[in-house]
């Protein structure tokens, strides 16, 4: 912890200070303009598996069945790595292949605890790393990070998303909180933006020293709790600091629902956070997001009885081919919340191609085939070349740690690594590059 | 059906060493609490991250005996106390403490991320992440501009007096914000704010005490639940004696779910919370006080997931009536009932497990099967053949529920968890799929396939037989007699006190945990797991002892178990943290 950080920040937060130590605040970014449009990574993953024969192509072309029908027109755009396995949660668990619920926190950080049925990310996932990344090379942005959810059973759950070992991303789950933290100063005079950001820094400058000066007499494990809500208020300060708006014909400011005491059915709370997260990134707020669609525990509490679903997710996930026509109703809905989002970035041309052409968006599910609760395998899917860095199709793998796809995603994002996640499953997958 | 309960089983135990299945009640493994290192507490829940937790999470217990049992070869040392993570305040505790702290009454904490803990039966939050930072610094925002500083921190119109105004404010609020006195140096940095409000910020000074407000309600003082300050701890033998505003705040949060009253705050003041005496005194005054009705629901809301009602789905087609109504309705009849048992009636566990009356509406009437209900709830009896005590009302069967019908395995696993403080084995690699209903045979016929693997049966053998006692209940808690069409069969054994009885239904089994040492103690452990927030270790075992004891001499009622875990060793002191007395 640098305790340095917070007395810097209240020198430079100092007197007065406002408008001028803030001068690009409320500058519109006229990324148009930009030769080159920034690449961005977006995951979403949700549990309960696939139904392996109609998900996985038999032969070297990604033949779409029943699940990915509504990617359909994106087809020349997909890649499709078979035979990827979570071999950090294998070797974890004692090479228990089945217990597909607890590999969330795996999913994305390579890194699993040693122990059977681990629930924690042992260090950050790809998103943070790479959000990290991007923030330290310059680039402000209003949201580095999104990590959204759409999970309507109250159960909480483990997100994929880690910013460091332990410390789980709590998903953004309230499209109205969402649309205010990306939208809200946009309406508000300059002036007022400029004296909220000094307010709010005064009392982060505050909450900084005090927390520390809080955790002097605790002892380890209560200070390793302080040092996680530090980092917390840290992250508060960083989002003051960036960028606010920005210009584009394709970044419309999207207009929500009245709120009011009825909570959203689930469609609309769905098809309204992807429509979100499209427009963040189309108006460049942010270059990564994570979703996470229902929880890690199998989704029990959800139905979708606007599929003419009544029965309990997980459970459908467990009766095996017997449950095959009601999952793949329930997983083709899913895949198409995320044909919107690749709809509407394929919508956006961008100078040499379109948003989803300089996107990857990357589904993965916690296991693979829901009856067995399977994890020897996992379906990932990947949309859109990042920039021409993928190629499209079919490729096949057998017994690859999934570690080597995430280091994959960080040199795709160009940020070069050689490995991702715990040691050990080092490499990257070069037969996945155009 | 339920593999997902089976999943949840695990995703709650994670007891490493626990290969085969072996199941067991009430105990025999020892926590190491504190001792969890960063990363490994294994928690999940929105937020969690279980640092600091207790090691042996779980539903099961982790004390090394049973509440109301001493083993002689090994008898609990009587100053031995379990330890106090830091915690931070819970949703309700939160809404409660705004309201009592400043007279909001919005609940601004219902926008915070989920406190549930996967891993803990009682709600507990984990650590603050960037989102849970981010709703408190919002709630903060919205509820300082409301506060009426000419009440708060009244000032004469004198501008040079304004500087002690505000530290005059300072002194009497943050007693109460952060639940014990601040020292000079959290004084001198909130005034240096205050300044900072007032010439950076060109506020005025109502606008100054506003700013404090706001930035307190995200200070660590007002967020965590330790009410020591910046102050170095005193060891008394091996354990730490709380200090007199940390028990007055301990007391509150644990029966009232709530900061503590003036009474309290006068009474740390004057060092009058240092005896058992005190404390006792304390506790009985709090728990005639209507602010205790909140920890009443509260607990059994919790501990037996009465409050998952709305979040249960169910099968439109087989449960058309399950609209938000009837939710709402499940949920005022359980409320109803706890509020009446534990205040207007006897407040026994034995009336809380065995009454045949409830608490029912027009519109949860047809549940019931009753007539005579009108549009408010109102005290009914029922059928005592069919319905005794909170397992067999509405709520706790349609929480236990399939979506489509009963589920005696859920049904069965809860009853051996939240009352035998039953631990259950991890479950099996794989496990084969229960049939649908469509394919016909009753419920019991469907889910004895779990009978048919080795290591299913193991853990089955346990669950199943307790959850087939509600085969008259389906998914929402309808009493029947045949099921897919064919008879119900109910019957069942339980071993309870080391003998195995026999039940022919739920009222029967009902009857036999209601008097049973094995749930007496198990009850015991559940309310000091909640009034501790965290899982019982080997150092609390004198003091579990001795709440059973409370609760044993007055007939198993639970106003003298909270006392007796009020006044206990473990509630009152604690064991050090490693690294924090040097």
């Amino acid at each position: 912890m640098n305790k340095d950080r917070f007395s810097r920040r209240a020198l430079l937060a100092g007197i007065g200070a406002s408008a001028a130590m803030l001068p690009l605040l409320h500058a519109e970014r006229a990324i148009g303009a930009a030769a080159a449009f920034p690449k961005r990574l977006i995951t979403v993953t949700w549990g309960n598996g696939i139904c392996p024969p109609d998900f996985y192509p038999l032969g070297a072309d990604l033949t779409i069945g029943t699940t990915l029908a509504p990617l359909a027109p994106f087809k020349a755009k997909m890649l499709m790595p078979i035979g990827l396995d979570q071999t950090v949660v294998l070797d974890a668990m004692g090479d228990r292949q089945y217990d597909g619920h607890f590999t969330y926190p795996s999913l994305l950080t390579g890194t699993a605890q040693q122990k059977s049925e681990g629930t924690m990310g042992m260090g950050p996932s790809v998103d943070q790393f790479i959000s990290d990344a991007i923030t330290k090379s310059g680039v402000t942005l209003a949201a580095p990070l999104l990590n959204l959810g759409v999970r309507t059973n109250d159960g909480g759950g483990n997100p994929t998303s880690w910013r460091a070992s332990g410390q789980q991303n709590v998903p953004e789950m309230d499209p109205y909180h969402l649309f205010d933290k990306l939208f809200s100063s946009a309406a508000m005079p300059a002036a007022q933006i400029d004296l909220l950001r000094v307010r709010r820094q005064s009392v982060l400058d505050f909450l900084g020293k005090d927390l520390e000066a809080f955790s002097q007499r605790l002892g380890t494990d209560d200070k390793t709790k302080i040092q996680a809500h530090l980092a917390s208020i840290r992250d508060l300060e960083t989002q003051l600091q960036q960028g606010t708006i920005m210009a584009g014909a394709s970044c419309v400011k999207p207009t929500l629902p009245a709120q009011t005491s009825t909570a959203l059915d689930t469609p609309t709370l769905m098809k309204l956070m992807f429509d979100l997260g499209a427009v963040a990134i189309k108006c460049d707020l942010t270059r990564v997001i994570t979703y996470d669609l229902y929880d890690d525990g199998g989704g029990d509490g959800n139905n979708f009885p606007w599929l003419g679903v009544s029965d309990d997710y997980h459970k459908i996930a467990h009766q095996s081919t017997a449950g095959y026509p009601a999952k793949m109703k329930i997983d083709a809905w899913l895949f198409s919340q995320v044909a919107n989002l690749a709809q509407q970035l394929d919508d956006t041309m961008e100078a040499g191609g379109t948003a989803l052409d300089h996107s990857v968006i990357m589904t993965a599910n916690d296991m693979d085939e829901g009856a067995s609760h399977y994890v020897g395998k996992s379906p990932f899917l990947l949309i859109g070349s990042c920039g021409g860095y993928f190629k499209s199709g079919v490729v096949r793998y057998s017994k690859t740690p999934h570690n080597k796809l995430l280091a994959t995603l960080c040199n795709a994002m160009d940020v070069p690594v050689t490995s991702y996640g715990a040691p050990g499953y080092e490499g990257t997958l070069p037969e996945l590059l155009a | 059906m339920t593999q997902r309960a089976l999943f949840a089983v695990a995703a709650t135990l994670l007891l490493g060493g626990a290969a085969g299945c072996t199941a067991y009640i009430g105990g025999g493994s020892t926590g190491s609490p504190g001792s969890a290192q960063p990363g490994t507490g294994g928690a999940t829940g929105t937020g969690m991250t279980g640092v600091g937790n207790p090691s042996t999470p779980g539903g099961g217990a982790s004390s090394g005996t049973k509440p109301g049992t001493v083993d002689p070869s090994n008898p609990p040392d009587p100053n031995a106390a379990g330890p106090m993570p830091l915690r931070r305040l819970t949703q309700r505790e939160y809404n409660n403490t705004v309201r009592d702290l400043l007279g909001v009454t919005t609940s601004p904490a219902n926008n915070f991320p989920s406190d549930v803990d996967l891993n803990f039966i009682f709600r507990r939050y984990g650590d603050v992440s960037t989102l849970d930072a981010s709703r408190m610094q919002e709630a903060a925002e919205a509820i300082a501009p409301t506060v009426d500083v000419t009440k708060l921190a009244p000032c004469g119109t004198d501008a040079t007096g304004e500087t002690a105004c505000a530290e005059q404010f300072l002194n009497s609020f943050g007693l109460h914000a952060y639940r014990r006195p601040l020292v000079a140096d959290e004084t001198t940095r909130l005034m240096a704010l205050y300044q900072v409000g007032r010439t950076t910020l060109t506020l005025d000074y109502a606008g100054g005490i506003k700013l404090l407000i706001e930035t307190m309600l995200q200070a660590p003082g007002f967020v965590y639940r330790w009410e020591l300050g910046p102050v170095t701890p005193t060891l008394d033998g091996t354990v730490v004696h709380l200090a007199p505003y940390e028990v007055a705040s301990r007391l509150s949060y644990f029966l009232w779910q709530t900061m503590p009253d003036q009474a309290l705050f006068d009474a740390a003041a004057a060092g009058k919370l240092a005896t058992p005496e005190d404390v006792e005194a304390q506790a009985r005054r709090m728990l005639d006080d209507p602010k205790a009705h909140d920890m009443m629901a509260a607990f059994f809301q919790q501990w037996l997931s009465l409050d998952q009602v709305a979040a249960r789905p169910k099968d439109a087609t087989v449960y058309p009536q399950f609209n938000d109504s009837l939710k709402a309705s499940m949920n005022n009849e359980s409320l109803a009932f706890i509020d009446n048992v534990a205040f207007q009636g006897d407040g026994a566990l034995s009336t809380f497990l065995t009454a045949n009356f409830s608490f029912v509406d027009q519109t949860l009437a047809p549940v019931y099967g009753v007539t005579g209900a009108t549009a408010t709830a109102a005290q009914l009896s029922l059928d005592p053949t069919q319905r005794a005590g909170l397992l067999t009302q509405s709520a706790f069967l349609t929480v236990t529920g399939a979506t489509d019908g009963s589920d005696p395995v859920k049904r069965g696993r809860k009853v051996y968890e939240r009352l035998l403080c039953g631990v259950l084995p991890p479950p099996p690699p794989n496990v084969p799929p229960t049939a649908a209903a469509s394919t016909g045979g009753t419920t019991r016929q469907r889910f004895s396939v779990h009978d048919q693997q080795a290591c299913a049966k193991a853990c089955h053998t346990i669950m199943d037989p307790i959850g087939y006692a509600f085969e008259n209940y389906d998914g929402i808690g309808q009493y029947r007699t045949t099921d897919n069409g064919l008879p119900v069969d109910a019957t069942g054994a339980i071993t309870l006190d080391g003998v195995s009885k026999n039940f022919k239904d739920a009222v029967e089994l009902t009857h036999l945990l209601a008097t049973s040492g094995d749930v007496r103690s198990c009850f015991v452990t559940q309310w000091a797991r909640f009034a501790f927030s965290r899982l019982d270790t080997d150092a609390d075992r004198a003091s579990l002892n001795g709440a059973f004891d409370s609760f044993s001499k007055a007939n198993f009622t639970v106003h003298e178990l909270l006392v007796g875990v009020a006044t206990s060793r473990s509630f009152n002191y604690r064991s050090p943290s490693a690294g924090e007395i040097q």
